[in-house]
Parts: structure tokens; sequence; C-alpha cells
């Protein structure tokens, strides 16, 4: 009897995982069909023993690394979001102390490192890398004394 | 899902790292036993657990209660627990896989001295990653067809047919077991 075709739904039907008319015709064939009657009586004791299993606890031990863990994540995203913030407030502090004095020299058309700053995308996939670019402008400009600037 | 754990949810989402430190405290226990249900080691278990919170930490935005936060958990440990086992086929450590095998005749000689957990934990070992997972999901957290479903990506007809698989083979080893402590 190992061929039963019943025998695939047994599964579903110790998990009440049927539809009421699929489980009515399970239950009849049961009545007639030792073999998937032995075979459910086994699944279910399978299922009662997994079931009451007891794997053990997590550890106190185990816990506190998990919310150190958690705080140092934690701690390193506030880093990250405070270090983009600082450089945001830098740049325009430095616009802000910039800009009035180099405009007057500075004609309109000029491509400069503080227009750029102004028009900074904040598009999550491009700010970074044009910040970074922005900043080594910034540097290298002023460090030349605005030299560069023709 | 209860109002308590929606709330805290809901802080969780918004930033409130005290709030997931409380969903930690709620759900580590079981997780740790599903866990260790499915790589077989205490230590490697506590490393899915906290991969497992950490990267619920970091993508919990992306939680939208269409199933229970449990389940959206045990998705995500799931996805850890494979990662153990696919740096384990790297380093060919004791697994659950190695520790399975002849596990079925020492259990046969010895069956006098083997308690129901360590039979369980041998039975589990029997079985390959995919069976045991949805095993320990049904039968250890108690989960639905269609949370399992949903938590490991799979059709429902899949996690009926692996449940079919994993539940026979356990009654088949077992079956020379038990015929001979009959005898």
């Amino acid at each position: 009897m190992s061929d039963c075709e019943n025998k695939t739904r047994l599964s579903a039907y110790i998990d009440g995982e049927l539809q009421a008319r699929e489980c009515a015709a399970i239950e009849r064939h049961l009545a007639a069909c030792d073999s998937c009657a032995a075979e459910l009586a086994d699944l279910r004791n399978i299922s009662r023993l997994i079931g009451d299993w007891q794997p053990g606890m997590l550890s106190d031990a185990a816990a506190l690394r998990i919310h150190n863990a958690l705080d140092m994540l934690n701690w390193r995203r506030m880093e990250r979001i405070a270090g983009r913030l600082a450089a945001l407030a830098a740049s325009v502090a430095l616009v802000a102390l910039i800009w009035p004095a180099r405009t007057a020299n500075v004609p309109d058309s000029l491509a400069t490192w503080e227009g750029a700053a102004v028009t900074l995308s904040d598009e999550p996939a491009t700010s970074g890398v044009r910040e970074v670019a922005l900043a080594e402008w910034m540097v290298a400009d002023l460090s030349s004394g605005g030299m560069n600037r023709e | 899902m209860e109002e308590n754990e929606t709330q805290l949810i809901y802080r969780a989402k918004a930033g409130d790292p005290v709030a997931f430190h409380q969903l930690v405290d709620q759900h580590a226990q079981h997780l740790f036993g599903l866990a260790y249900a499915m790589v077989g080691q205490v230590s490697d278990a506590e490393d899915v657990v906290q991969e497992t919170f950490l990267a619920a930490f970091q993508g919990i935005k992306r939680f939208e209660g269409r199933s229970a936060f449990r389940t959206w958990l045990a998705g995500i440990l799931s996805r850890q627990a494979a990662l153990v086992h696919r740096k384990r086929r790297r380093a060919r450590t004791v697994s659950w896989e190695t520790a399975g095998e002849g596990a079925q005749s020492r259990v046969s000689l010895h069956a006098d001295e083997v308690d129901a957990k360590l039979d369980v934990s041998r039975m589990l070992g029997w079985l390959s990653a995919e069976h045991r997972e949805v095993l320990v999901m049904r039968e250890y957290e108690g989960m639905s067809y269609e949370e399992i479903a949903e938590a490991l990506k799979v059709p429902r007809g899949t996690v009926e047919s692996r449940l079919h698989r994993a539940r026979q083979e356990i009654r088949s080893r077992l079956t020379g077991y038990t015929d001979e402590k009959k005898s």
C-alpha cells in the first residue's frame, strides 16, 4: 500500500491544512486503509516528539552580546549621519563666508565649486561621490588661493 | 500581532533603538530554538540569532506588516542559517549533516540510553537543510504553510511536499529503531 495516493496528503491533513471536503475524503479513506492509518499514527507521533522538543535557552551572555552588537551598529549609523551633517554644515558655512567676497571678481558664467555646492543633489546614489569630488575641488582651490581660476 | 508589539515595531521603524531592544527580548528565545534546530550547534545558533537581529534592525523599515513579525524574522533567520551551512560546506566542519551520519545505528544500538532530546537532535540531523527548516518551522514554531511559504519565499505546494518528505525520511529511519526496540 506504499503507492497509496492519499499518503502524500497525510502531512497536510495532520497539520490542518486541507479544505473540509479534502479532510472528509481522507477520513473516509483512513477508515478503509490500514496502511494509511498506521502511517498517520506514526506521523502524529513524530509531530508530537518534535513539537515537544526543548532545544535549550539562549544564554544571558549571548543575549547581552546581541544587545551590544545592536548598540554598536546603531552608534555607527549615528556617526555616519553626524559625519554627513557636519560635512554639509561645513560646506554651507564655507560657501556663506566666501561667496560674497568672490562674487564681485568672478564672472557669472564661470563654474566654481561654490556654485556646485549650492546645487549639490541629495540623491543617495550619487551624493556621496559628488560630495567627495566637491570637497577635493574646494581644498585644491582654497590651497591655491584661487589661482586656479582664470 | 499584539498591540504592544505593533507599537514597538512602529517605534522601531521610526528609529527608536530602545523599542528594537524590546523586540529582541520578546523574540530572542524562540529564535534561538529555531536557529538551534536548523544549525545544530549552540555557538552557531547564537551567531545566527545575532545576525538575524542585526539584519532586521537595518531592514525594519522594509517590514510592511503583511506577515507576522515573527514570520518576517524567521525568514531572515532561515537565510542566515543557510549562510552557516554554506560556510560549513567550505570549511568541512562538524554540522547537522555530519552529525546525522551513522546516528541511526547509534540510536538503535543504545536505545535505552538515548533520551528524547537527543533523539530529536539526531532525527533533525538526518534531514537536508531544506527539509529540516520547514519541519522545525511547522512543528517547533507552529507556523502555517502560508507563513512558512512567505518566510522562505517558496510556493505553498513546495512547503507541503518538503514537509511530507521530511516526515517520511524520519519515519523510515525510525522504523528500524522501533523495530529493534520491540525485539
